[in-house]
């Protein structure tokens, strides 16, 4: 177990440039990589060894910025915007239908580890507010059946 | 009315990835006539033109060029800032997308005048749909010898690569933006040394907006006169907007300085949505001010804004009609600023945590006198004592909003 952690962190230090400039994407595609939108205790510790920087940063970098987590999430990362350009256009209504057709509160996870339903500032959708990133895609001008659409899609798999 | 194709030119001319088409077209023209014209010759022409850095400090972009190439390092860098993370703000996401060559020709220029052999593009991670296409183009850069050691056989060396942020506001500041770089929380640093002589790894790097960088290919490409010959003589040329909010056609426009908000809203956001009534407009981003519909009629251009406590900022236009509620409007600004503010100057950290409080008793209905006080009184903290621009410039939405809309600030009876 180990040494699948050292190879795959080893392997996208190579990717990146062995040093310490490289922490922030190393950081993001092994996050990408671990299929859960997160990055492990063992990961970082292994990042920091590998990279040559204390512990310490590596988890002041992970927990400081909002794209990154030390906390499993769901498959599916669903983030609705509630910038200023969505809130003028409704945002709570597209809020309130992803709460409701997937039983979740924001910040919560599904007992199967599909979805997490969650916030975000500003994605750089605002023409087609209100927006939602699921993953690295982003959806706009969404209607309730739209939202249903979606999620049933991944559910589907 | 028409928009003006000047630096969005070649939208929908090619399909933004293909480098034969864009060098059809004449692209990168403008690096070979760098090398018969000569530095100082290609930096008068974008001095003259009176271009200002358009990702909100409105630098003109002629002396940054000049003060990039006075700047003495081992190893110099220009960094293409679309870190784009002003709330309302998504032209840049265009320029990269459907014009990338055209940024890519703007950081070659500025590499050569500023003597920086390596560009990186800072993108946020909430464009990460955009990086595969944007390593791709560098890869056909460097196929076609327009990056690497002999860039286009001028003799100068130049590449780039794509660094992708992680979602913090901040880093659009250009110390935040270098400590990211070097691996670590994006905080700005203080200053001096200016981030011209001493950013990303403490050597001189040039931070500029996606669209300067577009802009000095288009403005080289067509002469220092055919720029002015738009907008006003302190606001000249064109910008990229954003419209967004309640308007029929929310998008990028490109237009000349010196159209009036309605102008604006009308001609090229297609009017009110479903006609609706007209409220207020942020205009910049989340650090933007905000105009009320009877203010309208001002002026779109830097003096035009500053005359009323405005500026043009990221030229990001969020409109509101009204059926929106300027309180609950407040309230998601400062959320914003609260989850973004980087902690480091206590002015912003805690300045954001107590405002945070009268906004939401604002909100509420349940402010008080006592919070009127307080709320000016953070303002005078924040705008005074915050170590870097974020926390300077965040009071503007909320001082333009206590001065144009007393009626957000009558307290109830009760209170």
């Amino acid at each position: 177990m180990e040494g699948v952690v050292q190879n795959l962190v080893a392997e996208a230090c190579a990717k990146h440039g062995n040093d310490s400039s490289a922490l922030l994407p190393v950081l993001l595609e092994l996050q990408e990589r671990s299929g859960k939108h997160y990055v492990s205790r063992e990961i970082a510790e292994e990042v920091a060894r590998a990279l040559e920087v204390t512990p310490g940063q590596v988890f002041e970098v992970v927990t400081y910025f909002a794209a990154l987590s030390d906390k499993p999430r769901g498959k599916y990362l669903i983030q609705i915007c509630e910038s200023t350009a969505c809130s003028v256009v409704g945002y709570n209504a597209l809020l309130d239908w992803f709460k409701e057709e997937l039983g979740l509160e924001v910040g919560q996870t599904d007992a199967d580890g599909l979805f997490t339903l969650a916030t975000t500032h500003c994605i750089g959708a605002c023409d087609v507010a209100p927006a939602v990133r699921i993953n690295n895609e982003v959806f706009g001008n969404l209607t309730r059946e739209k939202v249903r659409e979606l999620i049933s899609e991944r559910r589907a798999g | 009315m028409e928009q003006v194709r000047y630096i969005t030119e070649w939208f929908g001319r090619y399909d933004g990835q293909n480098i034969d088409d864009y060098i059809k077209l004449g692209g990168f023209e403008t690096v070979r006539q760098l090398a018969d014209r000569g530095i100082e010759a290609t930096v008068a022409i974008i001095a003259e033109s009176g271009l200002q850095g358009r990702g909100g400090a409105a630098y003109p972009t002629g002396i940054k060029l000049t003060q990039a190439r006075e700047a003495i390092g081992e190893r110099k860098f220009v960094v293409c800032n679309a870190d784009e993370g002003e709330p309302g703000t998504f032209k840049d996401r265009e320029l990269l997308k459907q014009n990338i060559y055209q940024v890519i020709e703007g950081m070659i220029v500025a590499g050569i005048c500023s003597d920086a052999k390596e560009g990186i593009i800072y993108i946020r991670e909430e464009y990460t749909w955009q990086h595969e296409a944007i390593n791709d183009a560098i890869r056909q850069c460097r196929d076609r010898k327009v990056l690497g050691e002999n860039v286009l056989g001028t003799g100068y060396a130049f590449d780039i690569r794509l660094f992708s942020g992680a979602g913090a506001y901040v880093c659009g500041e250009g110390f935040a933006l270098c400590e990211s770089l070097e691996g670590k929380p994006g905080r700005p640093r203080t200053k001096p040394p200016f981030v011209k002589q001493a950013g990303y790894l403490r050597l001189p790097t040039l931070v500029i907006n996606t669209e300067t960088l577009s802009a000095i290919a288009s403005i080289l490409r067509k002469g220092a006169d055919s720029f002015k010959a738009y907008g006003t003589e302190i606001s000249t040329g064109t910008k990229v907007i954003s419209i967004s909010g309640k308007v029929n056609k929310p998008g990028v426009y490109e237009i000349p300085f010196g159209l009036t908000i309605s102008e604006i809203i009308d001609g090229f956001g297609g009017g009110m949505k479903d006609g609706s009534k007209g409220y207020f407009v942020q205009i910049g981003g989340a650090s933007g001010g905000l105009l009320p519909v009877g203010m309208w009629n001002t002026r779109y251009t830097y003096e035009g804004l500053e005359a009323v406590g405005l500026s043009v900022g990221s030229g990001a236009i969020v409109v509101a009609d009204e059926t929106n509620d300027l309180r609950d409007y407040l309230k998601v600004i400062g959320e914003f600023f609260l989850h973004e503010s980087c902690g480091k100057c206590t002015p912003c950290r805690e300045g954001n945590r107590q405002l945070h409080f009268v906004l939401n008793n604002l909100a509420a209905g349940t402010a008080d006198a006592a919070d009127l006080k307080r709320y000016d009184s953070i303002m005078n903290v924040m705008k005074g004592g915050s170590l870097c621009g974020s926390g300077k410039t965040e009071v503007v939405p909320f001082l333009t909003a206590r001065k144009y809309f007393p009626e957000a600030f009558r307290l109830e009876e009760a209170n």
